[in-house]
């Protein structure tokens, strides 16, 4: 993008050319919303979260049968746990459960309270002495064996391949996850058309730079540069903003503790960031149609999937048709290219519970694993879900984003039915002031920096 | 705004030239102050390119005349990194230009950003110079380089309706038993409410028509007040809130129902009632208090109260007027809100019900808005006092029920503060009892703003006993009496079991 045409060159560094100036119409491409599955008709929160395990298992058991008989034969022994005899060589289909001996625990903090001093916050909690445990529907058993511990987390469904040995452990000689599903064919535009990818606006901080906010929706609104880029910014079809819009700071838990008449007049920080944010937004929906989605330190819910962020939030940016707010994960379907992504709490998760590094990596391992979010319920937060779990993939997107991550990574990811989808981690525009342009036709994406700020005391102006 | 140039239509070229080099010159130094392209633009209602080519200009003029200016660029380019291509948008300081430039590998475009006289320590002077121009949205749109014909602002019709819509579609998933049951009374109650005008209309003779349409009303609640009553403590056990209000609302809706039976009875019966019953307010609470002994001295008394209150509690009964007129207003508009939403509403909350059948109420829009303004104590009394000086006593029994409804009503429309308007509007009309006994107990409900429930109890025992009384002097009244007595007790108890709920 903003690769220029050069015959257009220069056209702004001259005296006032008069006539009209030209205005580039927006483009516009076909677009559907298919978060329906991640907004909650009801809320009941009185459920327990086996339902989750049971329904996960349940759905996802016939595509990991598919799998395994394509990957160890048709005849393979496919087995339920309390059939297996030891010794004998089959395939069991369960739920990981990882053993964690630093899995921050309420139970344990209470039962450890006398004398024992409390644990440093951890950036992850792993540790060698964690183990696999598969669970089926009734029984569980301990694995050993070939599935690398540390890279796998809870929740995932899972196939294995090997024997049960004499000690009562399962040991692995193999495994498969469930194959990518199906993704639809790609009805690519023909023209240029491109999707900002946004994350981590970061409104609220003490030491917020707003002019790079300010100069991206400059940017994208077509008033920054000169005909050719406004031409370009004019293919931008559409922003998604990945989550945390505000800071982490604007989440003021003082008001809790405190008592009432202290805080009785004090605005919670998020009031005045939200209305910043709206500023922006009406800037940016004035022009093009944007997508919110909510985040960790949004005024949201908390756990996932959640809900929109309230429209009576943006007075300003709700009155155009093109402010959307959307749930977090998110799916939509935008020109023929089907997105799917979230704010980056099941990337972040996973981060915390395995020795997955890389947040490019752990969102392929999503994508492979065939679930959104597999360490949900364990350790990240969702709603009880009892008749589905809605974030089981069930069609392979073509946008695979996670948004508010430490830098832009990309890849490609082929599966074996000729999928391919663009894995995309979406930086933190406070800390690195880029967004990521997916380039509709192409499936590529590059990044876009606004650099806003100089360094102090350059060189003398120029007389 | 940061700039307070004169705003100019678009200029034409000759004007381009003369003008903005003028403009710039003085902004720049003599206000100092911050030009960006953006704010030029907003200035002088050009489009942005141009503002930047103006800017430019400038630049050069400002160069020859050695007059310096400091000026931002903003650089444009591309740069090859490990992750591949990046785009790069940079505000770079004059001195800065080139190392940014070079810094990329090609660029694609330069423009002038701002133009100031100081040097700028830090990029922040040039977001807050725009800060108040960014909220123009529209007009930045217009000037800006791509627009975007779908983002049209909705109008506020277009929000409220939308608004309304969700707020139907969280109702309708959250309440569905309740609902139906007033959509049907709803629609009805508007049919019935016009049939009630046009039989007011005709069968009305004298000045007071207003009077008797609410006469009729208030008759027709009274007896859709029995009816609905008993329906509603059938329907649902509700808070005491809404408990009254449904009952009011619904005595609207039912009394549309009743109405077509009893109408022209009660169109009779109610004429010369009614005169009075537009005083109804002060004349319900006089009844009870004095009960019905003497009409007239009622009458002397309510005018002697009616010059007493005006004179003495001109501050209490002006507020009250306000009051009353105001919520009448509120409750006018937010019928008119509403009443496109009526027809939708399948599942109203408690509020929602009050909301709705207001509208309804409302819907008889005429009869309904003289009450509204009658029911304001002081101005309405006088005038149904002189047309009608004998029949006061059998309009007495009609008139309590109805106006309380109304008022309630009325004030209901408005939420939290509509409340404490009710109260006030029930201490006027208690002044008027209380005559004898003196004004301090007017004043003192009126303090009392959230003591719904005891006001609401007394309200209605008086109207009990005011039929009881009113029974007697005219043998129709007491047909339509007793019911209204069966009604209100019933009323009474179903009130009682709402609270106990």
């Amino acid at each position: 993008m903003f690769s220029k045409d050069p015959n257009e060159e220069g056209t702004l560094l001259q005296g006032p050319t008069t006539g009209e100036m030209a205005q580039f119409e927006r483009a516009q491409c076909s677009y559907e919303n298919l978060s329906r599955r991640f907004v909650l008709e009801q809320r009941n929160f009185g459920r327990q979260y086996a339902h989750i395990y049971a329904v996960r298992l349940w759905a996802m058991k016939a595509r990991l049968v598919e799998a395994a008989k394509r990957k160890w034969g048709d005849d393979v022994c496919i087995k339920k746990l309390s059939e297996m005899d030891s010794g004998e060589t089959c395939v069991v289909i369960g739920t990981l459960f990882k053993h964690m001996e630093l899995k921050p625990s309420i139970l344990k903090d209470i039962s450890e309270e006398e004398g024992a001093m409390p644990q440093p916050a951890r950036a992850k909690y792993t540790e060698d002495a964690d183990n696999l445990i598969l669970e089926d529907e009734v029984q569980r058993v301990s694995l050993e064996g070939k599935l690398d511990v540390q890279t796998s987390v809870t929740g995932t469904i899972v196939a294995v391949y090997g024997a049960e040995d004499e000690s009562g452990r399962f040991q692995v000689k193999d495994f498969c996850y469930a194959d990518l599903p199906v993704q639809n064919s790609v009805q690519s535009p023909e023209e240029d058309r491109f999707v900002v990818l946004v994350s981590s606006l970061g409104i609220g901080s003490s030491q917020d730079n707003l002019l790079a906010l300010q100069l991206l929706v400059d940017l994208i609104t077509g008033q920054l540069g000169d005909l050719g880029d406004q031409k370009s910014a004019a293919n931008i079809v559409r922003v998604i903003m990945a989550g945390n819009s505000l800071n982490e700071s604007t989440q003021d838990k003082d008001s809790l503790t405190k008592a009432k008449y202290l805080s009785r007049k004090t605005a919670a920080g998020s009031v005045e960031a939200m209305k910043v944010l709206d500023d922006f937004l009406a800037q940016l929906s004035s022009c093009v149609d944007v997508d919110l989605m909510p985040g960790d330190f949004d005024p949201a819910n908390h756990v996932l999937p959640q809900q929109p962020l309230h429209r009576c939030m943006f007075p300003r940016a709700m009155k155009y048709p093109t402010m959307h707010t959307v749930p977090n994960p998110y799916e939509a379907d935008v020109g023929g290219i089907r997105f799917l992504g979230t704010s980056g709490q099941n990337v972040d998760d996973i981060y915390k519970y395995s020795s997955l590094e890389n947040s490019l990596e752990i969102l392929e391992k999503t994508l492979t694993v065939g679930h959104i979010a597999p360490t949900a319920p364990d350790t990240l937060g969702s709603y009880p879900f009892h008749d589905s779990d809605p974030f089981i993939l069930e069609s392979c997107p073509h946008v695979y984003f996670a948004g508010n991550q430490g830098k832009f990574q990309s890849k490609i990811l082929k599966g074996a039915d000729g999928q391919r989808a663009l894995l995309v981690t979406v930086p933190k525009f406070c800390q690195t002031q880029s967004c990521v342009l997916v380039n509709l036709r192409t499936l590529q994406c590059e990044v876009l920096q606004v650099q806003a700020a100089w360094d102090q005391g350059d060189q003398p102006m120029q007389e | 705004m940061g700039l307070f140039f004169p705003r100019k239509n678009k200029m034409a070229a000759s004007e381009v030239d003369g003008m903005y080099l003028e403009n710039l010159d003085e902004f720049v130094h003599d206000e100092g102050k911050v030009v960006t392209y953006k704010s030029l633009s907003h200035a002088l209602n050009v489009h942005v390119n141009q503002a930047k080519q103006m800017l430019f200009s400038f630049v050069e003029k400002s160069q020859k005349e050695k007059k310096p200016v400091h000026v931002t660029y903003l650089v444009n380019g591309r740069l090859k990194t490990e992750d591949g291509m990046m785009c790069k948008v940079c505000v770079a300081k004059e001195g800065n230009l080139e190392a940014v430039k070079s810094s990329l590998d090609t660029v694609s475009s330069v423009h002038v950003y701002s133009v100031q006289k100081a040097d700028l320590k830090d990029s922040n002077p040039l977001y807050m110079s725009d800060y108040d121009i960014n909220k123009n949205v529209q007009l930045s749109s217009s000037l800006s380089g791509v627009k975007c014909p779908q983002a049209q602002p909705r109008g506020s019709d277009e929000i409220d309706q939308l608004e309304e819509e969700k707020r139907l579609q969280v109702l309708s998933s959250s309440q569905a038993s309740s609902s139906k049951q007033p959509v049907t009374g709803k629609v009805q109650p508007k049919k019935e409410s016009q049939q009630l005008k046009a039989a007011s209309s005709t069968a009305s003779a004298p000045p007071p028509k207003t009077g008797k349409a609410k006469g009729q009303t208030t008759m027709a609640q009274m007896f859709t007040k029995k009816a609905t009553k008993e329906q509603e403590t059938g329907e649902t056990a509700k808070t005491d809130n809404g408990g009254k209000e449904n009952k009011d609302s619904k005595n609207v809706p039912t009394g549309g129902k009743a109405k077509p039976k009893m109408g022209g009875m009660m169109a009779f019966i109610n004429k010369n009632p009614t005169v009075k019953c537009s005083d109804s307010s002060k004349e319900l609470s006089k009844p009870s208090e004095q009960k019905n002994g003497k009409q007239e001295k009622k009458i002397k008394q309510e005018e002697n109260t009616k010059k007493e209150t005006s004179k003495k509690t001109n501050k209490t009964s002006a507020k009250g007027k306000e009051d009353a007129r105001k919520s009448g207003a509120k409750s006018k508009k937010i019928k008119d809100m509403s009443s496109s939403d009526e027809d939708e509403d399948l599942a109203p909350k408690k509020k929602k019900r009050r909301r709705i059948q207001q509208p309804e109420s409302s819907s008889s829009s005429e009869e309904e808005m003289s009450e509204d303004e009658i029911v304001i104590p002081p101005t309405p009394p006088p005038e149904p006092r002189a047309l009608s000086p004998s029949p006061p006593p059998s309009p007495e029994p009609s008139p309590p029920p109805s106006p309380q409804p109304d008022t309630k009503k009325t004030t209901k429309a408005v939420n939290g503060a509509g409340e404490k308007r009710r109260k006030h509007k029930r201490v006027l009309k208690s002044k008027q009892f209380v005559n004898e006994d003196g004004f301090m107990v007017t004043e003192k409900v009126w303090e009392s703003e959230s003591t719904d429930a005891s006001d609401v109890e007394e309200d209605k025992v008086k109207p009990a006993k005011t039929t009881t009384q009113t029974k007697q002097p005219s043998p129709e009244k007491k047909k339509a009496s007793p019911v209204g007595k069966s009604t209100k007790q019933a009323g009474i108890m179903s009130f009682f079991k709402k609270k106990a709920a």
